[in-house]
């Protein structure tokens, strides 16, 4: 039983390795909000400071977004 | 293997976007025997093949392997079957031998002879290659190398042998022929001739 469960997780970890744009996407798009911030308002750490915890939840918001579409759906086509 | 084996099929009936698809199906099977579902297209085969498989639910009717209702012992029943229908059920990020090896350690089954069911369904060359990069008949062909693998009593197959050469469709049929003989049970579609040294049963559906 044990066996099988381990089969079944490295089959699904295997998949997920070889079709590896499907979460590096949203990951990459997640690191290019994150660092965009300091561009686009001003690199001040203070401002930074308070304005950056509530960035980083909205761009991962985004990022996660990105790959809703994929959940179900890739069960039929990999 | 068990001689009393029987599957059997009682007043069956389906619905499928709000309208009957068949209704009144009954049929018997003992070990042995073959069943031919035949029909036009669209007449319901595939729909009538998931309802034996135990997939879908039918909308009347009793579906009952030796005597007891397959509903009341579902998962002890899909052990006893293999379905293959027209989407292969394989995964098309798998290579040919990592989907064979999955298939088996599903059923908990030690397989030894992967290579030899391989070469008979010249897959050799193929067993290390995503399956997505196949073509159809390879794919079918991994599909139906389960049968040779994992010894099952009832065999369900939705068209088997469409987009296999000749020479792979009389392997397939010789591998169902000595399925027979050992007693097991098959129900297939088919619109190619199914030329058998079997006891076949016919089952003609019609739109009701």
């Amino acid at each position: 039983m044990l066996k099988t469960l381990h089969t079944v997780f490295y089959f699904e970890l295997l998949l997920l390795w070889r079709r590896a744009q499907e979460w590096l996407y949203p990951v990459a798009f997640f690191v290019i909000i994150i660092s965009l911030f300091p561009f686009a308002f001003s690199p001040d750490p203070l401002l930074l400071q308070t304005m950056i915890p509530g960035g980083v939840w909205i761009a991962a918001m985004f990022a996660s977004i990105l790959s809703i579409e994929t959940i179900f759906h890739a069960r039929w086509f990999h | 293997m068990n001689h009393t084996t029987h599957f059997e099929a009682q007043q069956l009936g389906c619905i499928r976007q709000g309208r009957w698809l068949f209704s009144e199906v009954s049929f018997s099977l003992k070990a042995g025997e073959l069943l031919l579902v035949e029909g036009a297209n669209g007449a319901g085969k595939s729909s009538l093949l998931r309802l034996l498989a135990g997939i879908a639910s039918p909308a009347s009717g009793n579906i009952l392997f030796q005597q007891q209702s397959i509903q009341d012992c579902l998962q002890d029943y899909k052990e006893e079957l293999h379905y293959i229908g027209h989407t292969n059920g394989i995964r098309l990020g798998l290579t040919v031998t990592e989907n064979l090896t999955l298939a088996a350690e599903l059923s908990q089954q030690h397989i030894s002879n992967m290579s030899d069911a391989l070469s008979m369904l010249q897959l050799d060359q193929q067993k290390n290659t995503q399956t997505q990069y196949l073509s159809a008949g390879q794919k079918r062909r991994t599909a139906l190398a389960r049968l040779f693998l994992i010894p099952r009593k009832l065999w369900i197959l939705d068209e088997p042998l469409t987009s296999l050469d000749a020479a792979t469709q009389k392997i397939l049929l010789t591998k169902i022929e000595s399925h027979l003989t050992n007693g097991g049970m098959c129900v297939m579609t088919s619109h190619q001739p199914v030329n058998l040294n079997a006891e076949i049963k016919h089952l003609r559906l019609t739109s009701c």
